[in-house]
């Protein structure tokens, strides 16, 4: 039978890293070693109520920010074949850090735009219909691209599940997420 | 041997709403090829081969005014398809439903009668600012043009385009060059 994944992105060398789901509740692997996403240091109970509570992600999605943040900050290395290459260490991060641009999210995304010959023959704004992929750079080197935001819980907007995962990864204790407006 | 009865795994050149137009064949196992470069395939068959040279709009004066002839092949392919052309030449090819209004349109109409719209891929940079958003948009990359009509709402023509000037160029190609129109 065929796993199914979770996610999967490449790291600043392009290896491709892929996490599959295992059948048992919370249970998650790279092809062979299992590991408890409860067991993870930065999977919190608050933050998980808070997200599905109130902000409408679903706890699948939960799991996908927590194994990813856990994953850059090098938190999984041991089941993995080789450790993540360049991790961060979320201790290292403050709010300060992210206004003075130590890390640079870029999307791929898919759109649209009307065409025509009132701007000498251009698209004058481009509806936005997807965003398809995500690369992080952190100080300038790149931490991990390719990562496919296919977001099954289409009821949160787009934007606001970056930012939970920004506020994941970098463990801002809901500073990020909620105190947004500061920035 | 001359591949009229064998089907080759021939390349595809244009898709224009269901239709592909394929490169004629040339493959050294097959000891044939084609004197020239104006020649296309409805098929991997080489009974269904045309020569682009023979099509009613086809002008060599504007095929100098290209730097690669297969730009203009593609803009005079779909332009004949779109004004009902290529169905003489192939009676199996689905008969192009909007023909009657495309004879009429002209280039003013674009923008009212007739909407283009460009679907495109980019890249953005993502500001934590606020909800979060996203940036100005970097490396927009057209991958096609979908001409509707403006009363039905229908998608009439949905066809590969590359940027800004191929755009312009296919619509010069289509609207001022009609039959007749460069005698």
């Amino acid at each position: 039978m065929n796993k199914q994944v979770l996610l999967s992105f490449s790291d600043c060398y392009s290896n491709d890293i892929t996490v599959y789901i295992e059948e048992e509740l919370g249970l998650f692997s790279f092809e062979n070693n299992c590991f408890h996403v409860r067991e993870l240091p930065l999977y919190k109970e608050d933050m998980l109520e808070f997200l599905t509570k109130e902000k409408g992600f679903t706890s699948r999605d939960y799991e996908r920010y927590v194994i990813l943040a856990s994953l850059v900050n090098g938190h999984l290395d041991n089941y993995m074949d080789q450790p993540f290459p360049n991790p961060i260490d979320f201790n290292d991060w403050k709010i300060k850090d992210i206004i003075e641009g130590r890390i640079y999210v870029s999307i791929q995304l898919t759109g649209d735009g009307f065409w025509d010959l009132d701007w000498g023959g251009s698209i004058e704004t481009v509806d936005v219909s997807s965003y398809d992929y995500l690369k992080i750079y952190v100080d300038d080197e790149i931490l991990i691209e390719d990562y496919s935001i296919e977001s099954e819980s289409s009821m949160v907007n787009r934007d606001l599940q970056i930012k939970a995962l920004m506020e994941i990864m970098l463990d801002l204790n809901g500073e990020l997420i909620f105190y947004n407006e500061k920035l | 041997m001359p591949y009229k009865e064998v089907e080759v795994p021939a390349e595809i050149f244009l898709t224009m709403n269901d239709i592909n137009i394929y490169y004629s064949y040339r493959h050294d196992n097959f000891k044939y090829r084609k004197e020239g470069d104006d020649v296309y395939s409805f098929s991997g068959y080489e009974v269904d081969e045309f020569d682009v040279t023979e099509l009613p709009l086809y002008d060599a004066r504007v095929e100098l005014t290209y730097e690669f002839d297969e730009d203009y092949h593609r803009h005079l392919i779909i332009a004949s398809y779109v004004l009902g052309d290529l169905e003489l030449i192939n009676e199996e090819l689905p008969k192009f439903k909007y023909a009657d209004k495309f004879m009429n349109y002209t280039a003013d109409d674009l923008g009212k009668k007739l909407k283009a719209i460009v679907s495109l891929e980019s890249d953005g940079e993502w500001i934590f600012t606020g909800g979060g958003f996203l940036g100005e948009l970097e490396n927009i990359q057209y991958q096609y043009l979908t001409l509707k009509n403006d009363e039905d709402e229908e998608d009439m023509l949905k066809i590969p385009v590359k940027d800004d000037e191929d755009i312009q160029r296919f619509l010069e190609v289509l609207f001022t060059l009609k039959r007749g129109g460069n005698s």
